[in-house]
């Protein structure tokens, strides 16, 4: 009975097993990265971000219909020229970056859904929008894994100067010519793994799987780096195995199932923490600075 | 006689040296010579003095660490430093004094490299500034950040292991030896948010002895902190100057200023004035004066 309601499903249909695959390596590569987003304050550029690829996958969608590499290809340089152009007019202008970025991004769904929406038909749009997990093919998921490997190769790479970055940005500049480029190559870094993540879950959601494990993470990571970044990927893994069996069982479409269970954990982790103890306050300091050696 | 001569000229010499290094390329001798004693006779005259002097230890030449030539700071089309000139000598220990938006975090931003002047130029002598350390206002810090108090100290250590290399067993000691230095080494272990604001000054003037920097720029260190964090962290800058350190504070407090800072920058709309603190301060603040 509980092989059959968790398991079985995997096991007997392909399609699962696939999109299973497919979420579990999104998890990997995007669920790291939206801790980074989320401690930088950065959240709703996230968000906005995987708005704003979407002209660009419209764009590909227009030159070779559901094409995986036009609509990627174009996901990616749109969303990197939304990033570009969002940071030259803050700071060409007076215009905070968030309200640039905001008014970059709408400009890019409306723009998105208008190219979309004049070639092609509703269902097409759905599938941009919202994504189809159940539906990946090899191609995608070689596409997907091919990110996720890349991402946790830059990751590793780029954990010290980002951890720097993140703390202390003019520290990070200050001792690393490297600190200057690790922004930029953060950025481009979320914006791939959202055009990876938009094949499964669409433009619209595809952010939910970076940012709520993140958010998730930072209920429990008893302020641990190393244990924010396993529970965001545990967290993002889990829903997306437990939304896959409600999709399943309960004919719901999979990809809202899947971000839902990660908005149910945040509820969770959010009223847990109401009723946590609070911690005990620290012993101050009254050493005196005596022993200076020159 | 004659040493008695240049000992006594030898301390308002050494102003002059300052204001006049910026017109010439020069060693500062040369300079006074050519200035204080015009004439060849008179040069010669003088350059034997020194010689003399110098052979008998009674005058250090001053060696400006930093070179500020008609340096002008500004953010789009507001200057905040006009045409501003100054030499800091090596092993200075100075004040940056000033109101708010008179340039003082804009000058050490120039000086770490961060902000091209639009005119002018900064020369840094022997060294470079990848070779400066800088403890930021607190405001840039991001305090929430999940890391503990010994990580955040260790990454003074970035200019030796680089983005990749691994702690040493001697680096771990040393670091063991900044968070003791500054009383923290009970608390290595718990995280950043856990601090206060004096906490947190703390580490990062830990930070700042692993970096082990020949000059040191401290933008308002001591903003929001208790007297006796004040007077710990004192006694470590002056540390760093009996090392022969160059260090540079922007400081709001006229007691800290008058009694442990023997020279100061005072900026005012746009220009600036190095010198002796006590006379700064008598002539362009008299009500910090003693």
């Amino acid at each position: 009975m509980l092989y059959d309601l968790l398991f079985a499903p995997f096991v007997d249909y392909t399609f699962m097993q696939r999109a299973l695959v497919g979420s579990c390596a999104m998890s990997l590569g995007a669920a790291p990265f939206g801790v980074f987003l989320v401690l930088r304050r950065m959240s709703l550029v996230g968000d906005a971000m995987a708005h704003a690829i979407l002209p660009g996958v419209a764009i590909g969608y227009l030159l070779g219909g559901l094409s995986l590499i036009a609509m990627t290809l174009g996901g990616l340089i749109a969303g990197v020229i939304v990033a570009t152009l969002t940071s030259l007019v803050s700071r060409m202008t007076r215009l905070p970056e968030d309200a640039s970025l905001a008014a970059f991004y709408l400009l890019s769904l409306s723009l998105g859904v208008l190219i979309i929406s004049g070639q092609g038909n509703n269902v097409d749009l759905v599938h941009v929008l919202f994504g189809s997990v159940l539906a990946l093919d090899n191609a995608a998921l070689l596409l997907v894994s091919s990110i996720t490997s890349i991402s946790l190769l830059t990751l590793a790479v780029l954990y010290r100067p980002l951890v720097v970055e993140c703390l202390d940005s003019t520290y990070c500049r200050s001792v690393s010519t490297f600190g200057s480029w690790t922004p930029v190559i953060f950025l481009i870094m979320i914006v791939l793994n959202l055009v990876g993540g938009f094949h499964a879950l669409g433009t619209l959601m595809a952010v939910g799987i970076m940012i709520l494990p993140a958010v998730v993470a930072r209920f429990w990571g008893r302020q641990k780096l190393g244990l924010m970044l396993v529970i965001a990927v545990a967290s993002a893994m889990l829903s997306s195995w437990i939304g896959l069996l409600l999709s399943f069982h309960f004919d719901l479409p999979s990809g809202p199932a899947i971000i839902l269970c990660l908005s149910t954990l945040y509820v969770f982790s959010t009223l847990a923490t109401l009723f946590k103890k609070q911690p005990k306050p620290l012993k101050s300091i009254t050493h005196s600075i005596t022993s200076s050696k020159d | 006689m004659l040493v008695w001569v240049v000992r006594a000229s030898s301390d308002s010499c050494v102003h002059k040296t300052r204001a006049l290094n910026h017109e010439t390329n020069q060693s500062p001798e040369n300079e006074l010579i050519n200035h204080w004693l015009k004439g060849p006779f008179n040069a010669c005259l003088a350059r034997y003095y020194f010689t003399v002097a110098r052979s008998m230890g009674s005058i250090q030449m001053t060696i400006p660490a930093i070179q500020l030539q008609d340096i002008t700071l500004s953010y789009g089309k507001y200057h905040v430093i006009q045409q501003l000139n100054a030499n800091i000598n090596k092993g200075a220990l100075l004040a940056l004094i000033g109101a708010n938006g008179t340039g003082k975090s804009t000058l050490l931003k120039a000086l770490m490299g961060e902000l091209k002047p639009l005119q002018g130029s900064i020369h840094l002598n022997g060294f470079s500034h990848q070779d400066i350390a800088y403890l930021p206002q607190r405001t840039s810090l991001e305090q929430g950040f999940p890391i503990s108090v010994r990580d955040c100290v260790a990454m003074g250590l970035w200019r030796k292991i680089g983005a990749f290399g691994l702690v040493s067993s001697e680096q771990q000691r040393h670091i063991d030896q900044a968070l003791e230095t500054v009383g923290l080494l009970d608390m290595s272990e718990t995280t950043l948010a856990s601090l206060s604001g004096g906490q947190m000054q703390r580490a990062l003037f830990a930070r700042l002895m692993l970096q082990d920097a020949p000059v040191i720029l401290l933008d308002e260190p001591f903003n929001a902190v208790d007297e006796q964090t004040i007077q710990d962290l004192m006694a470590l800058v002056k540390q760093w100057h009996r090392q022969g350190r160059t260090i540079l504070s922007v400081l709001h407090d006229q007691e800290l200023v008058r009694h442990f800072f023997p020279e100061t920058l005072y900026l005012v709309n746009g220009q600036g004035t190095l010198g002796n603190t006590a006379e700064i301060l008598k002539q362009y603040h008299p009500s910090w004066a003693a």
